[in-house]
């Protein structure tokens, strides 16, 4: 872990990486999308709606599938202060954003022929309401701040507390009494899904979570060229006030 | 046929609005590393902070 510490050699790994993920996430989803609409049978009670499960469980685990990813780095930003873990964090908010969201509506489409209603204030669902407005309130807080190496600690203790949310959107639906069904994959008993059902949603889950993964990547790349970008502007400002130039007359330096 | 199935819309709504906002996802982040990546580049190739490129 400490190897790729070290932003030059993450680039480094992350770059071979990339292309293999982006394949894997595009033939995984490819194939998913296929089993979603051909393989898997329409549900007695259901009929054809239940097919928005393909799509709305995956992100589902997704979006607290990321922001645990963030509740990593953000131990890793306090108590080792690893180098690549606010880039992590600053990465991951708006894809766990975006997932989140999608999450939500299409729970909310969804719910209307399943349930009557586009939306309840039940646990489950104002849990994950709750755990979108905290992926918004930790992206305010990273853009508040000019230096990101200043908001790193910040943002790092928001995302801590915040995990609290987390346990309580999976056992929501187990400690309150809720519309939203209880949990039928993950459970101590086993899944309750038939496999007709089971591998598309699987195959789906995994194919988003390859996609999600190449995203951070290419994210946390763009990030670590944008904090080199800030610190050579700097330096350069720099030596042009040392020298007493203006900043249009300084001689290019070699790449760091 | 799926075409023919009660709430059908619902389906169809659910997977185009996700294919849309995930495929603007996508499109964003890798917009934004290759915006980072050309600056980058750009700033180690001339050595000035704020000279557009082509600009002599």
């Amino acid at each position: 872990m400490w190897k790729i510490a070290n932003p030059t050699v993450f680039m480094g790994y992350s770059g071979r990486m990339l292309p293999y993920l982006w394949g894997l996430a595009i033939l995984g989803l490819c194939g998913g999308l296929y089993m979603s609409f051909f393989t898997a049978p329409q549900d007695y009670q259901q009929g054809e709606t239940v097919r928005i499960m393909f799509i709305h469980v995956p992100m589902a685990w997704l979006a607290m599938g990321c922001y645990t990813v963030m509740a990593i780095s953000a131990i890793g930003s306090l108590v080792w202060r690893h180098p690549l873990a606010d880039v992590s964090i600053k990465a991951a908010a708006p894809i766990g954003a975006v997932f989140t969201a999608l999450c939500l509506i299409t729970g909310s489409l969804w719910g209307k022929p399943m349930w009557g209603t586009w939306w309840v204030w039940d646990a489950r669902l104002t849990s994950v309401l709750v755990l979108f407005i905290m992926y918004l309130g930790v992206m305010a807080l990273q853009n508040a701040f000019e230096d990101p190496n200043r908001a790193a600690r910040v943002v790092a203790v928001l995302v801590l507390v915040g995990y609290v949310n987390i346990p309580i959107i999976k056992f929501s639906v187990d400690w309150w009494y809720t519309l939203h069904q209880p949990a039928s994959v993950l459970r101590l008993d086993g899944p309750t899904i038939h496999p007709s059902m089971l591998w598309p949603l699987l195959v789906m889950a995994l194919s988003m979570t390859i996609l999600f993964i190449a995203l951070h990547f290419t994210a946390m790349r763009a990030e670590i060229l944008r904090r080199r970008i800030r610190r050579l502007t700097a330096q350069r400002v720099q030596e042009a006030r040392n020298s007493g130039q203006s900043s249009s007359t300084f001689v290019s330096e070699p790449a760091e | 046929m799926i075409w023919d199935a009660p709430h059908v819309g619902f389906v169809l709504w659910c997977y185009g609005i996700a294919a849309v906002f995930t495929g603007a996802l996508v499109a964003f982040i890798l917009f934004d590393y290759r915006q980072q990546a050309k600056m980058l580049a750009h700033l180690e190739a001339t050595g000035k902070a704020d000279e557009a490129p082509g600009h002599e």
